[in-house]
Parts: structure tokens; sequence; C-alpha cells
């Protein structure tokens, strides 16, 4: 497995100030931490979609961020997949066109990742005419989160995915990740403030505050060490 | 995608538009006269007489006060032959190393006008001081020939000092006798030639010749037009016998000629409601290449303006953004001014565009249609700018993640999304086309056929005695498609906000 390896220091205009530097060669990693801790501006940096004051973002040989050296490797060529929380799928393309946006797009990488394969696993089939108003919330983070396999990443991005669906739609969805996680072994950084999402999909978890790492381990033995194993870390 | 085929179709029919007139009018066959807004209907019969006998030519014809002629002659206007209503004005561009040949074609006589049917009591010029005159309607007595004579006139009779503050100024003579048939002034002095022209005004007074210089029509053949056979063909034909007695016929007194001038005849113009005349006709359609060629030419730089104003969170934005709504507040006759020094063959582009590809800019339709892409331009950019902040910026975020680079994310996310919002700006700016005046007549005159788009041919009928029907025929033209245009903007952006909102 590939090393993820980040470190970067950035200052926002509204005073928030992040300096967080964190290594990971989990299958899944949890970013887990209050709202507010920076764990989203984290991900947008991996993404190439904020770029930090200083820092440096490789994964594996690749040097993605080197502010020292000038390297920027723009977004569409770092080939993560990206999930939000609200989808964002393009509403002015079917759900066929929204699967096949990135899958178009590949720069010839091999991936083992295939259209029909993906529609199997995460069960696209009977939505691939119909357009995103038209699908219900579960149903379009599954299409968001096809749309980002079928682009073939290197690594995928997720940021709390789960948190807009109801709950027992939300332990539908986890089993389509749990399933996705199985079949391709994309590495995954995953983005949640609850508690037993996190102990349920990563193995590696790194807790964030007031943009600052202050722990790392297996997911285990942080989340038992004082935090309520079902409830959200605010509860 | 639909936006892609509109502008095909929107360009393709442009291109056709100009290849159109490249073909129907070779160089050499195609003559401009600017010519005193008093010789309009004279000159207007003797074009339509000439190019009977010569059907391989045309002559397009603009008509404003000399002195404006003048200087858009010697600010690079393509004209070829002119005719001015006094001397001097041919003297400027005689001074300016313009003029070829010229001759002084007409004399005419000053007349005091009332309406038709006023009951002033005016038999000789001192009654114009009685106190039911409140107004009397000149045309602008500092430079326009008209108005000089009659100024001259009134002082040597010692009544100017009196009279002054009861002048109004017009921009030209035509002007000057629509102001009594309208009722805003109670007597007029113009020339002959025009009072006869109207049956809505009657002579009260004829004014003695001695009293001003003599007034002299001299035609002139400008340097460009003696390069041309058929503009030289057309100055022989002002100097005809045939021509004298057509320009007689108006009212005129052709010099070096003895016989006295034959019984004016007021001009019909065409009463009818229904049905467009030839004019007319042209103007709607020139109206319509313009606006869509400025909509056209405009739509990529509104489209990146819009997008930049919309994206920037950058401080440097408001200059931008100054520089994209000036021309909303800016008078629109200082936009033309500005764009006459740009374009004209002696500015920077102009000169450029001349040199390199032989394009004239100024007193052309494309001068009419810069004149209006400009002016447009920020009602276009305001629409599209809203359409581009109703798209989320995340979704191109999420494009670029997945392998879009910058341009593929915008053109396959953003404008697709923003795509009514574009076609909205697009009419809007099409309408405010078919609305420019002010900078058009600045850059492009106000020539029938060629720069005449329907507001130029309002205010040129509206200035006309007995042009009232087709002044509101255009006009109920202009406002029917100003309301539909607006309907359709509106619809657009509704469409916009129900749909896709997911």
């Amino acid at each position: 497995m590939n090393r993820l390896s980040f470190r970067c220091a950035h200052r926002f205009a509204g005073g928030f100030a992040l300096d967080a530097a964190f290594e990971t060669d989990a299958q899944v990693t949890a970013l887990f931490g209050p709202s507010g801790s920076g764990k989203t501006s984290i991900l947008y940096m991996i993404a190439g979609l904020l770029r930090p004051r200083e820092g440096a973002i490789a994964l594996g040989k690749q040097i993605w961020l080197d502010t020292r050296r000038g390297i920027d490797t723009r977004p569409e060529r770092r080939r993560v997949g990206f999930v939000l929380q609200d989808h964002l799928l393009f509403p002015h393309l079917s759900v066929e066109r929204n699967l096949t946006y990135g899958l178009r797009r590949r720069r010839g990488e091999n991936s083992a990742i295939e259209a029909s394969r993906v529609i199997e696993v995460l069960e696209l089939g009977d939505l691939l005419a119909r357009y995103p108003r038209n699908l219900s919330g579960g149903e379009k983070q599954r299409v968001a989160l096809g749309r980002s396999l079928l682009s073939g990443p290197q690594l995928l991005l997720m940021d709390e995915p789960l948190a807009a669906l109801d709950a027992p739609l939300k332990d539908r969805v986890l089993s389509y990740l749990e399933r996705v996680v199985e079949e391709w072994h994309v590495p995954t950084i995953y983005v949640s403030h609850n508690a037993s999402e996190v102990r349920r999909l990563a193995e590696r978890v790194i807790m964030l505050e007031r943009g600052r790492v202050v722990h790392s381990g297996s997911a285990d033995e942080l989340l038992l060490e004082g935090y309520s194993p079902s409830g959200d870390w605010e509860a | 995608m639909k936006l892609s085929r509109a502008v095909v179709i929107v360009s393709t029919c442009c291109l056709l538009a100009a290849a159109a007139r490249a073909d129907e009018a070779p160089l050499e066959g195609q003559v401009l006269v600017l010519s005193a807004a008093s010789t309009t209907d004279a000159v207007d019969a003797l074009r339509a007489a000439f190019v009977k006998t010569h059907p391989q030519v045309t002559v397009d014809a603009g008509f404003a006060a000399s002195s404006a002629l003048a200087q858009q002659i010697a600010a690079g206007a393509p004209a070829d032959v002119y005719l001015s209503a006094n001397e001097r004005w041919a003297d400027f561009l005689d001074e300016k190393g313009l003029v070829a040949r010229r001759r002084d074609l007409l004399s005419n006589r000053l007349v005091v006008v009332v309406a038709d049917d006023s009951k002033l009591e005016v038999k000789r010029p001192a009654d114009l001081e009685q106190q039911g005159i409140d107004h009397v309607a000149l045309a602008d007595p500092t430079s326009v020939p008209a108005g000089i004579y009659a100024r001259q006139a009134l002082a040597e009779l010692g009544l100017w000092q009196d009279l002054e503050a009861k002048v109004v100024s017009a921009a030209d003579v035509r002007q000057a006798m629509q102001l009594v048939v309208s009722g805003a002034a109670e007597a007029a002095i113009v020339y002959a030639s025009d009072a006869a022209t109207s049956d809505r005004v009657r002579v009260a007074v004829e004014l003695d010749e001695s009293l001003s210089e003599p007034i002299r029509y001299p035609v002139v053949l400008l340097n460009r037009g003696a390069e041309r056979p058929a503009a030289v063909a057309f100055y022989d034909y002002l100097l005809s016998a045939e021509a004298a007695d057509v320009f007689r016929r108006y009212g005129f007194l052709v010099m070096a000629d003895d016989h006295p001038a034959a019984d004016a005849v007021p001009v019909a113009a065409a009463q009818r409601w229904w049905g467009l005349s030839r004019d007319e006709w042209l103007a709607l359609r020139l109206s319509f290449q313009v606006g869509l060629c400025a909509v056209v030419a405009s739509l990529p730089v509104a489209i990146a303006a819009g997008y930049v104003l919309a994206r920037w969170q950058s401080r440097a934005k408001w200059v931008l953004e100054l520089v994209v709504n000036l021309p909303l507040v800016l008078p629109p006759v200082v936009t033309g001014l500005l764009l006459l020094f740009v374009f004209s063959p002696k500015g920077p582009i102009g000169g450029a565009l001349a040199g390199t590809l032989g394009i004239e800019i100024v007193f052309t339709w494309l001068g009419a249609a810069i004149a209006s892409a400009v002016v447009s331009f920020p009602l276009m950019v305001r629409a599209i700018r809203l359409a581009f902040q109703a798209v989320d910026p995340r979704l191109e975020m999420v494009a670029r993640s997945l392998g879009a680079g910058r341009a593929d994310a915008f053109f396959s996310v953003t404008l697709p999304l923003a795509r009514s919002g574009v076609l909205a700006g697009c009419v809007l700016a099409f309408a405010r086309s078919l609305g420019e005046f002010g900078a058009t007549i600045m850059v492009a005159g106000n020539i029938v056929g060629e720069t005449q788009t329907i507001p130029l041919a309002i205010f040129s009928a509206g200035n006309r005695p007995g042009f009232e029907a087709e002044v509101w025929r255009l006009a109920s033209i202009s406002i029917v498609l100003a309301a539909l245009a607006l309907v359709a903007s509106e619809w657009l952006e509704r469409r916009h906000a129900t749909r896709e909102s997911t």
C-alpha cells in the first residue's frame, strides 16, 4: 500500500490556523474530530483544490505538493476520488453520464476498476437513465461513490459521506462502502465525527483539534479512550 | 448542447449578412452622399432617379446639419459627395485638403414660419417680438448655417438683442421647423425650401436676401469620391439640368440659372399605417443584423468577464467591475466619441484595421455593431455573472478531481449549468442593441440602408414634417420588440431557477 504523507501549514482569512502532519499506509484512515477542527481543509489540500501557505504532500514516490521546491501537481493529475457529504452530482447529466464523467477522462492509467463491476457492486443498474433530481439521498451517495471509483483513483477522499442520511440509510450505505473497500482496496481517507462509523470502517484514526493532530493510532485503542463508541463526538 | 447550436446559427447569419452585403455592392458601385438636412427630400428624390438609370450603383445618403457632417468627414467618414448649406464648412474641408472639386449649386432664402393654424399676426420680422411668441426656433445659431444666417438677419434688423432670450436652438433646420409643427415653438426661421415641404406650417414673412451673407449651397466632390467613377457621375448629375428641375421643385433657387423657382410642391409622405416602406424594412433588417453581430462578438468576452467577476476573490476585482459597468452609466454620446477616436481611420485601432485588412469601421454598419456591443456589454455581463454565481463552485472542484482540466471543467460543467442565464444575457443585450442611439450616431452616422437602425430612423422621421405615421409605426415596432425581449429573458431566468434545483 502506498504511504500518504502530509505536512501542511495554512492560515485562513477568518483567522483559523491549520498546522498538521501525519503519515498513513492503512487501507482506511479516519480523520476524526469536532467540526471546525480542519478535517475538510486537509482533504481539499490533498485533492489539490486548496493550496496551503507551506507544506508538502506525497503519495508513495509521487510528490504532489512541495511549496519549498515549487511543486504543485494539478488536481486532475493527482487522481483522487472525492466524495462529499452533499454528493455534488452534476445536475445536468444523467446518472450514466455522471458515472462516466471521470471514466472518459482517465489518462491511460491502468485501473482494475471496471464500470460493469462498479454498477454491480453498488447496484446502480436501474438508475442509469435517471437524473440526480429524481434520486433519493442514499441513491445519490451511491452514484457519487461510483463516479469517484470510475475515475480510477489512487486515493479516495470521503468527507462525511453519510452525514446527510438518516440512520437506517446510513447503515445501508456504510455496507456499500465496506464492499468497495473489500473489492478494490483503494486507500481511503475518511472524514467523520461519528465514532461508530469510524470504528466500523477505519483501521487507523488521526484525531484533530483546532487545526492540530492531537493523537493518532489504531481505531480500537483510540476510540476506547473516553469517547462514547456509538455517539457523536459532541454527544 | 443548445447554446452552442444557437451560437453557430447566429454566427452563420452574421457571416451570410456580411457576405451578402459584399456581393451586392462592389466597391466602385457604392456612393455615399452626406448632405445638409434642408436638402433631405430633394436629394432623396435625386438619388432615386439616379439609380434608376444606373442600376449597378447604390447611392447611400446621410442627412444632418452641415457642420456635423463636415466634422464627421474630417474625422474620416467614407463620404464621396458633400452638399453643404454654406460655404464655410466646404472651406473647412478644403483647408484640410479633402476636396477634389466644388461648385456653388443652390441658393435659398430665409423665411419666418408659423403653424398652419396659428392665429398670430406676423407680417414683418419685428412682429416676432409680440407677446404671444415665447419661443423662436432656429437651427443652432453658433454652428449650423441656417442658424448663422438667421442670426445675421436678425442682427441686421436690430432684433437679435431682444429676441435672443426667445431663441430655441435646434440641431438642424428640419428640427427647428418640427418644433413649430409640434407646438413647442410659435415661430421658426427656416429656409424657404424647407417651408415648402410641409403643409403644416405657413410662411409668414420672407426675409430679404441682403440681410445675411448670401446663402449658397456648394456641392463638393471629395478626394475619395474623385477616385470612384460612380461618385463622379453622381456629382455631375447633381449639376445637370435634370437635377436643377428637381431642386426647383423642392423650393431651391438653382445658381447660374435665370428661371424663377417653379411652384414648390409639398412632399406627401407615406401616410399608410399598414405595411413598411423600403427604408423602414432596411432599418429593421439592419437593426437585427447589428444586434446579432454585437451579441455574437461580445459573448465570449462577456462570458470571460462574468466568470471572473463571479469567481475571483481578488481585491483588484473592482477595477474590472468599473470597466465593465462604465458604459452603463456613461452618456452614450461619450462612449461614441471614444469609439470614434479609437476606430477612425486615424485612430489607433481603426488605422491598423484600415491599413492591414482594409476594413472601415466608422460610418459603416460594423461601427454600429461595435457601438451596440460596447453599450450592451454591461447588461450581458450582469446576467451571465449572476448565472455563474448560482453554480456551486464545488461542482467544478469535483470535476477537477475526476480528471478534468480547468477549461474542460468549465465547458463541461459550469457553462452548461449557467446556459439559461447566458441566453438571458444575450437576449437582453440584443434588445439593448435594438435601442442603441447615442453611440451609434457618433460612430456610424445616420445613413439610410447602411447605418440607419430603427432608433435613428425614428429620429430622422421625427424631424420630417408629415412623417408622423412612420414615426409611430417604427415606435410601435420598438415597443413590441423590447417587451418580447424582456419577457424572453425573464422566462429564461425563471426556467433556470426552477429546473436543476436538487
